[in-house]
């Protein structure tokens, strides 16, 4: 095994692009976990969706960032429907604890059959936004690879100032740490809610559509995605936006380099064993409030 | 005009009685149904039901009742699926021993889980603990190939021997035999309802039910709530060995995905949540109801699933607490 | 100002509140009294709308509350400030002062409310910059109360204000009542603690077991054979 820097820091910086990614789909996740108490199932379908929406897109128009905000848009709009029209229901009947749950679910199966339906069991990829490698001494990684990492950082510290700064971002806060006082200043929750659920959703599009050139568009392509979405955002500290960037960054570094250490094969496990091991010292995530505040 | 006065003296009881005559009937009658239509589709369709109504049986009583928001029972299927494979083919015991085995080796696991994440019963720490327990178990199974044949399948595995019964008859087993498999499956799955009666009602079931109805006050009354979540837990992954055992004697043939995969427990899930999570019956309930209309929908094709999915929104939309729950 | 008639309330299968009856005059301070567990909370989070259902009449200077969603009251002059301060923890007190008026129409006068109510709570000035949930009990409370003056409101509800508070702090809150109330707020809370609630009220309910046992001003209240043998020892 050659293990050269430049080796090991191509693989480390490619664990930041899927990092990088881990962390964008972690984000909304987190985001809907803290202020609707809701793990979205359906959340990998947005991811697809998204896919799908950027391949026709730039089948029409082939300009990468109309593909990418054309996505973006769409599967907002989406997104805040489910939420609106479908979720909400759900939440009047506080007793019902799974029905959110089981009602993802029901969407993603819709979802991904309907993709399946409509677009068939095909693998479909487009071109490189930005061709090219770059190459210092040994060392060398896609542009499209550096593209993926500078949109998606940029996306998150804008979204970060957004919560930070904005009186919007501070409801969605506020709503995440107590819906009750929230209301009680008269932040219209459900709003929120529907925004959220929106953001998570393009967001998850946004992530689908930087991928798209490398990583084939099919109908399946969101199961695994929901499931890592859920990793770092319980590694990173349920509802805690900040936790669930690091986590996400960690989890694609810890992976590439296991996969650089031992057989591809093994990179699920390892994150999988990582999470574990950080949930048996430290259960409520590496940046999760206490204990009593988490549901 | 004697009786007449005896009946209404007894009033609501004999209501009830007579309710539960004739669901038991009823139940019965569904059961014996199959074998008496014999054909061989409906029979596997029913077996496959027997061992999915076990799968949300158990789900339901870790979930439902203790709260333990489990997404990672289908370890426990296919643990048990996989010692029985093992057993017979590289080892060479007899089937019926692999059953045992299963159950044995799928209830340590449970075990062992159930004692390191039950700690802390949160829906994030349980569900996505569980979770990647299951993944991890899932992977595992495909990646060592020596013993589980991967991904591609373990293929080969012998069916349950002939049980000689007296007067030279024997209880057959071989792939023809659906009416026995069928039988068996429901035997199996009878004798799983009896015992989570039976857990229900005993004083086991009572701490269940009241950390079910209200969680907090139990802990206050100073039970070890831990305890009884593991021992459900437990109970959970010996029956569900069971079941993975019988699974794999009867279809002869595993793979990672088709007795680990999450699709697993997400179908258990939407079962059990739509006949009504928390109830006796709903699991049951929803497990029929769902695993029916999903082979009444079979001709569309494709369009089974849009349906199968917008069925259980249309479920959580109209009756959040399920088929059986409270409106 | 408050009217509330025959209110109940009912958490799932179990009800809490029987027809709760009472009246908040323009002005004056109201207090809600009674043992652990007789609903006092609960009135005030069924005037709010913060319960899971709820009945009867709640109006508001001639304006039918009952269909109002919580979030709604701010804008019509009501604030409500929640048991425990259920502060936002995790944002300064700067923060959780700007929150308390979030609703348009207050935050184009947010500069002179963080002004005046940083008169009334100097404190609150020089921990303008710390995270609400470093701070102290006591600190908290004032915290929590001030954000319900940012709204600039007519009515202010109080749940449980001196709730884990020291006796100094007791004294401090007591008398910031009478200011914010002198200014032309009215105010409604509820207090375990008999003597103090109506000593500062003008009236007073005193609730058991989920219902208005007596009701009165306060003067009268304290002068009460039920009063003074149930909860004054006397």
């Amino acid at each position: 095994m050659n293990l050269s820097a430049s080796l090991v820091l191509e693989q480390v910086v490619n664990g930041v692009v899927t990092g990088t990614i881990y962390a964008l789909v972690g984000a909304g996740l987190t985001l809907v976990y803290g202020t609707m108490r809701v793990l979205n199932f359906a959340h990998g379908e947005f991811f697809m969706l998204g896919g799908y929406v950027m391949l026709l897109t730039i089948a029409v128009i082939a300009n990468p960032t109309a593909g990418i905000l054309v996505a973006a848009v769409i599967v907002f709009c989406v997104a805040a429907a489910v939420q609106r029209f479908l979720l909400r229901q759900t939440h009047r009947n506080a007793d019902a604890t799974f029905a959110p749950i089981a009602l993802t679910l029901g969407v993603s199966v819709v979802l991904q059959s309907g993709a399946l339906l409509v677009f068939g069991e095909t693998y479909q990829s487009i071109n490189y936004f930005v061709e090219g490698t770059l190459r210092i001494g040994d060392f060398r990684i896609a542009w499209q690879r550096i593209l993926i990492v500078i949109v998606g950082l940029g996306l998150i510290a804008i979204l970060a100032g957004f919560l930070r700064f904005t009186m919007l971002g501070k409801a969605i806060r506020a709503t995440a740490q107590d819906p009750d006082a929230a209301r009680a200043v008269g932040v219209p929750i459900g709003l929120v809610h529907t925004l959220v659920f929106g953001i998570s959703g393009a967001l998850a599009a946004i992530s689908a559509a930087l991928v798209s050139p490398l990583f084939a568009v099919s109908p399946w392509m969101g199961t695994t995605l929901t499931i890592k979405g859920f990793i770092v955002t319980v590694l990173g500290g349920l509802g805690s936006f900040p936790g669930s960037i690091m986590a996400g960054i960690i989890i694609g570094v810890a992976e590439s380099i296991t996969v650089m250490l031992t057989a591809s094969e093994w990179r699920e496990p390892f994150s999988l064993l990582l999470l574990l091991f950080v949930l048996l010292l430290r259960p409520q995530g590496l940046m999760g409030a206490p204990w009593s505040r988490v549901t | 005009m004697v009786t007449r006065d005896v009946i209404q003296r007894a009033g609501l009881h004999v209501g009830q009685g007579a309710r539960r005559f004739t669901f038991a009937v009823l139940g019965l009658a569904a059961l014996a149904a199959p074998v008496l239509i014999g054909d061989t589709y409906l029979l596997t369709i029913a077996t496959q039901a027997m061992v999915i109504v076990v799968f949300c049986l158990s789900w339901n009583l870790a979930a439902g009742f203790c709260g333990t928001k489990s997404l990672g029972h289908q370890a426990f299927f296919g643990i048990g699926a996989y010692v029985a494979a093992l057993t017979a083919v590289d080892y060479g015991y007899s089937p019926w021993i692999g059953l045992i085995a299963a159950m044995i080796v799928a209830g340590l696991a449970a075990g062992l889980l159930g004692a390191v994440i039950l700690r802390l019963d949160t829906l994030a720490f349980t569900a996505i603990g569980t979770l990647a327990f299951a993944e991890i178990v899932r992977i595992s199974a495909a990646n060592f190939k020596e013993f589980t044949r991967g991904e591609l399948g373990f293929w080969g595995i012998p069916p349950l021997p002939d049980i000689k019964l007296p007067f030279g008859r024997t209880l057959n087993f071989d792939p023809g035999a659906f009416v026995n498999y069928y039988l068996l499956s429901v035997l199996i799955m009878l004798a799983v309802y009896a015992s989570y009666r039976f857990i229900l009602a005993s004083r086991v079931g009572l701490i269940i039910r009241a950390i079910r109805d209200a969680p907090s006050a139990a802990q206050a009354c100073g039970i070890n709530l831990a305890r009884y979540k593991l021992a459900v837990f437990i109970w959970g992954g010996l029956v569900l060995g069971l079941s993975g055992a019988f699974y794999a004697y009867q279809i002869r043939v595993i793979s990672p995905s088709s007795v680990l995969g999450i699709d697993l427990i997400v179908s258990v899930l939407a079962m059990t949540v739509v006949g009504g999570i928390g109830t006796i019956h709903g699991p049951i309930v929803g497990a029929i109801a769902l695993t029916a209309l999903g082979e009444l929908l079979r001709p569309f094709g494709d369009w089974r699933m849009v349906v199968d999915g917008a069925i259980i929104i249309a479920a959580m939309l109209y009756r959040p607490n399920g088929l059986l729950g409270t409106r | 100002m408050l009217t509330v008639q025959s209110l109940s309330v009912e958490y799932g299968l179990v009800q809490v509140l029987w027809d709760v009856s009472l009246d908040v005059p323009n002005g004056s301070i109201v207090c809600v009294i009674g043992p652990n567990g007789s609903g006092k909370s609960t009135v005030l989070k069924g005037i709010c709308g913060l319960v899971p259902s709820r009945r009867g009449r709640i109006t508001f200077d001639g304006q039918d509350l009952s269909n109002v969603p919580c979030e709604e009251l701010v804008a019509m002059g009501i604030s409500v400030v929640l048991e425990r301060r259920k502060l936002f923890v995790g944002m300064t007190v700067r923060e959780n002062l700007e929150m308390g008026a979030y609703h348009r129409s207050h935050r184009t006068h947010m500069r002179e409310r963080l002004a005046f109510v940083e008169s009334l709570f100097p404190l609150l000035a020089e921990r303008r910059a710390q995270l609400a949930g470093k701070l102290s009990g006591g600190e908290q409370q004032m915290v929590a109360i001030a954000r319900g003056l940012m709204s600039s409101p007519r009515l202010l509800m109080l749940d449980e204000p001196f709730l884990g508070l020291t006796p100094k702090m007791v004294n401090v809150v007591a008398s910031l009542m009478r200011v914010i109330n002198k200014s032309g707020v009215a105010i409604l809370f509820n207090e375990q603690n008999v003597e103090l609630a109506l000593e500062l009220s003008s009236s007073g309910y005193v609730l058991e077991g989920g219902r208005v046992a007596i009701a009165g001003s306060s003067a009268n209240l304290l002068r009460s054979d039920h009063v003074r043998s149930i909860y004054l020892g006397e």
